[in-house]
């Protein structure tokens, strides 16, 4: 069940007697204007996650949630296209499974909208409390170094940073230490409101729930309404002629070949399950022509394997390599789309593929949270599907459709992270 | 057949053992899509010395064997089992830990031929020349991305503190160096011994019919000869340890951004046997909680000071034949971080004074821990430890969490910490020399 709470507002019960706990899930939305709202909005998210004027620390949330028999809190960033999300989200325990009326939705309800409606102010001059402002500042600058020690995300990165003509786009999704050193209490403190009154809000509770249980929840969080919608949320930009190349040596025992291609086709429309059957059998499963080729076939890489976000048209692969091969590889991973142009793949691997997207689409199911995400996706792209209209769209996919997907896909970027630094 | 039932929490456990040995649960859990599957063996990667199958005489192989072995045994003569579970739209993979090695699969239909793949491919083994030499391009690859995570460093680095020179502080997937050694003749060596149907288990969780399941593996398993079942004659890892061993201190300069540093406690005490083995578990994740927790007492002061942040996070790891803990972060005070936990595991006794009402909230919070896991069929069936806890699941866990008190943690606190069992590793950003 979904609904319209207000302007800019939704709210969504999904009921299943299939887990043993209650999930709920409250994101705020915006199209991103400028690339210092990935820090701003970073920085809000983890201030919210470890206090409020009730629970002023994270000693006194963890204890809450502790004696809500260990439900679990937290808040979440994620970019997707255009569009940024700040999610909170919070599971308990079902009451039915624990000695006595625990009441733990009610509780829930109290402690979601304490979080996000009375974060841990200094009055009267409007701010995020000051110690623990600086504090979560200096943890988030520290975070964001230490990605750096993890040589595939780094690897991602850079390519990223490569690829991605807009600012917004090419920032990690947390941000950039420089804007975040420029934040102060003050002006977190006017973003939070602004965010409060503006962004849209889509609330999901899913559960062995009733209809009452929504409108209790409800009353807790309460919403204005937004005066402005979403608008665009898809990111897209223009094929460029040259190919951004760069190479990067540090000392490492393997080396990292990432390579970003253009591919014109966004979430849903048109060609979009081609795409993902494309997608799999390219480098999106141990049946694809990468894993076969590059891992099996020529024992190059544990890992080689390809992606494709279709909120920012983007298609990428990634690997993990000895620097001797680089050239060797390039040119596999060439080699591999290629076949894809000519249609060489066996008719028996490409039924495959397709049986293998199909029960990853119904294993999603299977996860309480992830079915909550879909919903929100769902309402925000305002293209809900079926799953038996999903599968037949797959099923549907030819052959010479995925052909003229690989016919679409452009190179644009390769970064190469070479390990073998010459000392 | 033995059937369990779980009221508390609406379940119903099937065991079965089959007239090979090998001991079968299955957990209906007719509101998913999902089946999954998962054949365990009760061999891991610190079995590395044991009496081939038919002999008396001990061997040691490389490191990094029981590992290889998994990675091979997907691939066959003419075809490999990717493929086949991929007809159906399966996902399939493995895993290998100290102690036992995993296949599983999951899938939303033909369950039935899921099943059979999995029990075949893991049953049929085939090595040759030219597919072991191909896999050491892969597992060399594998081995190098874990080279460069200076987390799984700072792991490995502690379990060298704690026990130097074992297979225990050998990363399971060996070295380039030791892989390199592996022979065909070797991986059969190792699959004869350890993957008797007697020493393996399989449990099936989710959409599922019990009567149907059951007849469809006695009939795969029927079919199949295995030679008599054997015991197996392996070193006992417990008993190859002294603790004089213990390193108490190391670091290694990596090119990290912030110091790490990792406090490890080796356990020295003995782990009571079946179901009270699991209990001490939980009394030890109870004490952890109390001492370590964002919830505990200490928590709040070192992160307002800045010696610890979110990366500060311990775990407990227990299998057959050890047990340790490791509590860890990254901080700009190495020392500090460290002392500071050295000194609370040291001031155990005085920090559980009149901890009582702290004590319920933990007893709590590990009791939703446990309810919340259950959501997950991979969880339910992964924490599954077969002989270790005499086949407890995690149906089992919450009443003996409701059993322990707090004078059962002051009693685990005392046997587990002890200031001979403690070790320092840390990795320290390289001297800038530019």
């Amino acid at each position: 069940m979904q609904k319209q709470v207000t302007t800019g507002v939704t709210a969504a019960l999904i009921e299943t007697k299939q887990f043993k706990t209650t999930k709920i899930n409250v994101s705020f939305t915006t199209i991103l204007e400028d690339k210092s709202e990935l820090a701003m909005r970073t920085l809000i998210a983890n201030l919210l996650e470890v206090s409020s004027q009730k629970y002023p620390n994270q000693k006194l949330i963890s204890d809450k949630l502790a004696e809500m028999y260990g439900a679990s809190f937290g808040t979440t960033v994620n970019r997707r296209g255009r569009m940024h999300t700040i999610g909170f989200s919070f599971t308990c325990v079902n009451d039915k499974y624990l000695q006595g009326n625990q009441n733990l939705l009610t509780q829930a309800a109290e402690f979601l909208q304490e979080v996000i409606f009375n974060p841990l102010v200094t009055s009267p001059q409007a701010k995020f409390d000051l110690q623990t402002f600086a504090r979560q500042k200096e943890n988030l600058i520290n975070y964001i170094q230490t990605i750096k020690e993890n040589k595939q995300t780094y690897a991602s990165l850079q390519l990223q940073a490569g690829y991605f003509l807009d600012t917004i786009q090419y920032t990690p999704v947390y941000g950039d230490v420089t804007d975040l050193e420029n934040i102060n209490a003050k002006m977190a403190y006017e973003y939070y409101q602004k965010m409060l009154q503006e962004d849209t809000i889509n609330i999901v509770i899913s559960g062995d729930l009733i209809t009452s249980d929504l409108s209790e929840l409800l009353t807790h969080l309460p919403f204005e309404a937004r005066k402005k919608q979403l608008g665009d949320i898809y990111y897209t930009q223009n094929i460029t002629n040259t190919v951004y190349q760069k190479e990067e040596k540090q000392s490492l025992n393997q080396s990292k070949l990432d390579v970003a291609y253009h591919l014109p086709i966004s979430y849903r429309t048109e060609n979009y399950y081609a795409a993902l059957v494309f997608n799999a059998l390219f480098g999106g499963s141990v049946l694809s022509k990468l894993f076969i080729n590059v891992r099996e076939k020529e024992s190059m890489a544990y890992y080689a394997s390809s992606n494709f976000d279709s909120f920012r048209q983007f298609l990428y692969v990634q690997t993990g390599i000895e620097a001797q091969n680089k050239e060797h590889v390039l040119r596999l991973i060439e080699r591999q789309l290629n076949s894809l142009i000519s249609g060489d793949v066996s008719v028996e691997t490409f039924e495959n593929v397709k049986k293998e997207l199909l029960t990853d689409y119904e294993s999603r199911y299977d996860s309480q949270g992830t079915a909550m995400l879909q919903q929100v996706m769902d309402t925000i792209t305002q293209v809900s599907i079926q799953a038996t209209e999903w599968e037949e769209k797959i099923a549907a996919v030819t052959l010479e459709e995925v052909c003229n997907v690989a016919k679409m896909v452009n190179l644009q970027a390769v970064y190469f992270l070479n390990g073998e630094e010459s000392s | 057949m033995r059937v369990k039932e779980y009221e508390q929490f609406g379940e119903t456990l099937y065991t079965l053992v089959l007239p090979n040995g090998l001991k079968v649960n299955m957990l209906p859990r007719p509101n998913f899509h999902k089946t999954y599957g998962i054949l365990t063996t009760n061999y891991g990667s610190l079995d590395s010395t044991f009496a081939p199958l038919d002999k008396d005489e001990l061997c040691k192989v490389p490191d990094g064997i029981a590992h290889f072995l998994e990675h091979k045994l997907f691939e066959k003569k003419n075809y490999d089992a990717f493929d086949l579970f991929g007809k159906y739209g399966a996902d399939a993979n493995a895993y290998t830990s100290f102690t036992r090695t995993s296949y599983l699969f999951s899938a939303t239909k033909n369950v039935k031929e899921c099943l059979d793949i999995l029990l075949d491919f893991v049953q049929t083994p085939y090595f040759s020349d030219e597919t072991v030499a191909k896999e050491k391009g892969i597992i060399g690859q594998e081995i190098k991305m874990y080279d460069d995570d200076p987390n799984w460093r700072l792991f490995f680095g502690m379990l060298g503190n704690l026990y130097p020179n074992t297979p225990l502080s050998v990363d399971i997937a060996g070295s380039v160096e030791s892989i390199a050694q592996i022979t065909p003749e070797l991986l059969y060596t190792c699959y004869n011994a350890f993957y008797q149907p007697s020493n393996m288990n399989l449990f099936i969780v989710g959409r599922l019919d019990v009567e149907e399941l059951t007849s469809w593996i006695e009939k795969n398993q029927s079919l199949k000869d295995f030679p008599s079942a054997q015991k197996i004659q392996r070193v006992q890892f417990e008993n190859t340890l002294e603790s004089v061993d213990i390193i108490p201190y190391r670091m290694i300069e990596l090119d990290v951004q912030r110091p790490k540093t990792m406090v490890g406690i080796r356990g020295l005490d003995v782990v009571p046997e079946g179901r009270d083995g699991l209990k001490y578990k939980l009394t030890i994740d109870l004490l952890l909680y109390l001492l370590y927790s964002e919830s505990s007492k200490n928590y709040l002061e070192l992160y307002k000071r800045g010696i610890l942040d979110d990366s500060f996070g311990y775990e407990f790891q227990i299998e057959r034949g050890f047990h340790f803990a490791v509590i860890s972060g990254d901080t700009k005070n190495p020392q500090e971080l460290s002392n500071e936990i050295i000194g609370i595991a040291e001031n155990a006794q005085n920090i559980l004074v009149n901890q009582q009402s702290e004590f319920q909230l933990a007893q709590r919070e590990l009791i939703g821990r446990y309810i919340t896991s259950m959501n997950s069929l991979e969880s339910i069936a992964n924490q599954y430890a077969g002989d270790l806890f005499e086949d407890a699941t995690i149906f089992d866990v919450v009443p003996i969490i409701e059993k322990i008190t707090l004078d059962d943690i002051k009693k685990v606190a005392q046997d587990f910490i002890r200031s001979e069992a403690v070790s320092v590793y840390q990795v320290l950003p390289k001297e800038d020399v530019k």
